[in-house]
């Protein structure tokens, strides 16, 4: 075994982020990690990486027990990590990006000739050769990471974990990632992927560990098990599509919005769109899939390459998101924290953000007013705080969620685009906003709702299309919800059955 | 006492500062030396009250020193030809529009809004050598402009009500108008802002409109004053001291934090600070290291809890040794 983990545990106050796992890798292997979000796979590479350290648990390498002393350490006994985020200096050359913290030096000098020569010989090797002397900023994403990849073999890795490495890729370039994945593996250097796209699993993959919730849950060899089987190991549970009994149809046939060929390169193509009167139509795709480039897209915050969107039966240009929001579109965005909140400001003027111009008497603003009204709003929501003129910043995440939502219900729109509402909040949070929905939809409105947590959007909503890779994979009725198909789906199946 | 420490630290810092030097010098709280104050403070309280609004937003403004200048010799040259009046005017124009030209680039463009109004800064200054000659003009300004430094109104010198005034209008459409509101929220976080529906590029054109117009209106305060326009010497290093105003008042440079009252007691600190060692006699070098030193102690008290209970730990000592 080139490096094995064994029953290796991480607590943080409150939260058991990995409980006794166990993980093993030989030279020249190439093993897939597997679970839905939050399941542990990241707080497990950053153990392998000694980029934390685990409570429980002991690391073999070599078969010897080791500790490592920060990520450093491990990246001198051969464990480099290539995060989604690459860490490129932009402003500096080929050469000095991949000698990055490692500089040759011949005496006090550095060593140009020594490092180029050697960079050079990395890269052909890699099968690419971009201009050593190219800014790395200039060159494509792709390219960036074979510069990371290449940054790690010049330090004699043996093991790489690549944290979701197709994520902004073409097919191409994942063609050619793929290549390079193989001719590595030839070479005896071990790979760990984090992905959940399925044709990375089935077709470079070795073997996939699975964890689930921060347990492991088991390994197998790819070539004994199918998606079917995958996607059970995933999720872990038999199925019994649970939909709330609360949920009363409310979705009428009167088309609010209407969206074709919806296309933003690379994030989103070709989607089409519809919602009905009084719907909750619900958006399953995984990190990367597009869904939020597509909420962005429909909401005016970012510009669309191509696609038309009709509201209520007329055609609309929503170039900006103040004329989606005339138009009656309201989006709670993903992170509350850099697009949802002004954090510095009071919970008050947070609530009241997008309705001010409601408030203005003839002497200016009418502070009681707003402030009447941001207080029924977080009301309304259960917001808890001391005070409304306290800072946003100071809130829970939950309630900085609710805050985001009482923004919108000011707002007074008839259609409600909520990016990942459930994240990192607790069960009342959720039941609270699930009970806003219901309620919105019952008074006429219409939602789209995105999260990862697919039991959450068979549990609310009228229909569900599954996204992966910026493409509609698949769309379910109420009635015909199948969680692990539609994980599938959501994972890159098509409707057809073809791996996208 | 505590309470109003924790939400106004500055006029404390004020009033106290105010208390040390009239200990210090006899004559410092005259009624006569504290109008002085005032009328000498005022200046740069306009332009620091403007840095104010473009910081709040998000941004900054190097280019005030030299609208100033422009402005006081636009309105000493044109009083040869046109109404001084007509001349006023097109010196507050010039001042809003240049404020315009800095918050254009620095939205439509995306450039950072320190390399704008560095150009402006240059730009302006050169305008205003050359309209000048590099040479003061006297123009034929009428006697009544003058009332607007000699001036006393109800016991107060103009310039000073003028300041107050100008600090309340601030207070008020900052506090009571949906724009006023919009600049704490795009200087906060500006894409959110922009998620709200916020017309960003509007709301950040607007500070800098605002900051033009009041370093002109301190133009004109300049001229009333020395009965002269100059482009040379005239607000260099202002933006510097508006700068240091508004963040000993605890204005963030960061954006979407801050008040008038501070910044107007930031003008206020550091005009008595260059008053009161005049009289005490201090070597005005002093007077650079001193206001440097406050600077960096204010900012460092807003913006670090660690230092917030150095200070706190050091005060409780003290208190215990007396």
């Amino acid at each position: 075994m080139l490096l094995e983990a064994r029953h290796v545990s991480k607590f943080y106050p409150g939260v058991k982020a990995l409980t006794s796992v166990d993980f093993s890798i030989d030279a020249g292997e190439v093993v897939a990690v597997v679970g839905e979000n939050g399941a542990g796979k990241s707080t497990l590479m950053k153990i392998l990486a000694g980029a934390i350290e685990p409570n429980e648990g002991e690391l073999y390498l070599d078969g010897n027990s080791v500790e490592f002393d920060g990520p450093l350490d491990a990246q001198r006994r051969g464990i480099c990590t290539i995060y989604q985020e690459l860490m490129i200096v932009p402003e500096l050359s080929v050469v000095e990006n991949v000698f990055l913290g490692h500089l040759k030096k011949k005496g006090i000098f550095l060593d140009w000739n020594a490092m180029r020569k050697e960079a050079k010989g990395i890269l052909s090797r890699l099968g690419s050769a971009p201009s050593l002397d190219a800014k790395a900023g200039e060159l494509s994403v792709a390219e960036q990471q074979l510069i990371e990849i290449a940054k790690s073999m010049s330090r004699k890795s043996r093991l790489l974990i690549m944290d979701e490495p197709t994520a902004s890729l073409s097919k191409d370039e994942v063609a050619n990632l793929f290549d390079l994945v193989r001719s590595l593996k030839a070479e005896g250097i071990a790979v760990i992927l984090i992905t959940h796209h399925l044709h990375e699993i089935f077709e470079i993959c070795d073997r996939l560990v699975v964890l689930r919730d921060g347990n492991y849950v088991g390994a197998s060899d790819i070539k004994q098990i199918d998606e079917a089987g995958l996607v059970e190991m995933m999720l872990g549970r038999t199925v019994d599509n649970y939909v709330d009994s609360r949920r009363h149809m409310v979705k009428s046939d009167e088309l609010v919005l209407k969206a074709r060929g919806l296309t933003r390169a690379p994030y989103i193509n070709n989607v089409d769109l519809t919602l009905h009167r009084g719907e909750v139509l619900g958006i399953a795709g995984l990190m990367g899939s597009g869904r939020t480039e597509l909420m962005r897209a429909i909401y005016g915050a970012d510009k669309l390459d191509r696609g038309s969107i009709e509201i209520n039966g007329s055609a609309a240009y929503l170039s900006s998101p103040r004329k989606a929001l005339d138009q009656g579109l309201g989006l709670a965005p993903e992170d509350r924290k850099t697009q949802g909140l002004v954090l510095s400001m009071p919970i008050a003027h947070n609530a009241t953000m997008p309705s001010l111009l409601e408030y203005v008497g003839p002497f200016g603003l009418n502070l009681g007013k707003e402030t009447a009204a941001a207080k029924d709003l977080c009301e309304k929501l259960y917001v808890k705080y001391a005070s409304l003129s306290q800072p946003a910043g100071n809130l829970s995440g939950g309630n900085q969620q609710k805050v985001v939502l009482a923004k919108l219900l000011g707002a007074g729109t008839d259609i409600y685009l909520l990016d990942e509402p459930t994240r990192g909040i607790d069960i009342g949070a959720k039941e609270a906003i699930f009970d806003l929905i219901w309620d919105l939809t019952a008074k006429g409105n219409s939602v789209i709702i995105i999260s990862s947590v697919i039991e959450e959007l068979i549990r609310v909503c009228d229909r569900i299309v599954c996204l992966h890779l910026g493409r509609v994979t698949n769309t379910y009725e109420r009635g015909n919800y199948d969680l692990n198909r539609i994980m599938l789906n959501a994972m890159g199946k098509s409707e057809a059955g073809a791996i996208q | 006492m505590k309470k109003l420490f924790k939400t106004y630290p500055f006029v404390v810092v004020l009033v106290l500062m105010a208390l040390i030097f009239g200990l210090l010098s006899p004559t410092f709280l005259d009624p006569g030396n504290l109008s002085n104050i005032l009328k000498q403070a005022s200046l740069l309280g306009f332009v620091a009250l403007g840095m104010c609004f473009v910081l709040l937003g998000g941004g900054i403004d190097l280019s005030v020193g030299s609208i100033v200048a422009l402005s006081s010799v636009l309105i000493a040259g044109l009083s040869a030809t046109l109404p001084p009046i007509v001349g006023i005017h097109i010196a507050l124009l010039a001042g809003i529009f240049i404020g315009i030209v800095n918050g254009y680039f620095v939205t439509a463009f995306k450039f950072q809004p320190i390399i704008v109004t560095l150009s402006t800064m240059a730009i302006v200054r050169g305008i205003a050598m050359a309209y000048s000659d590099s040479r003061p003009i006297f123009g034929t300004l009428p006697d009544e402009l003058f009332l607007l430094t000699d001036g006393v109104v109800l016991g107060l010198p103009v310039p000073a009500i003028l300041f107050f005034l100008a600090g309340a209008v601030s207070i008020f459409f900052l506090r009571y108008t949906v724009l006023g509101r919009q600049i704490y929220q795009v200087g906060g976080n500006e894409e959110a802002a922009r998620l709200a529906g916020i017309n960003v590029a509007r709301v950040k054109i607007l500070t800098y409109a605002i900051s033009g117009f009041l370093s002109a209106f301190a133009g004109l305060m300049l001229v009333a004053r020395m009965q002269s326009g100059e482009a040379v010497r005239t607000g260099i290093g202002w933006e510097l001291d508006a700068i240091a105003a508004a963040a000993i008042g605890g204005v963030s440079l960061m954006g979407g934090i801050g008040t008038i009252v501070g910044t107007l007691c930031g003008a206020l600190i550091i005009g008595m600070m260059a008053n009161a060692f005049n009289l005490l006699g201090v070597n005005p070098y002093w007077q650079r290291i001193v206001i440097g030193l406050v600077l960096a102690v204010a900012v460092a008290s807003y913006s670090s809890k660690n230092f917030r209970n150095l200070i706190k730990r050091f005060l409780s000592s003290q208190t215990k040794v007396n």
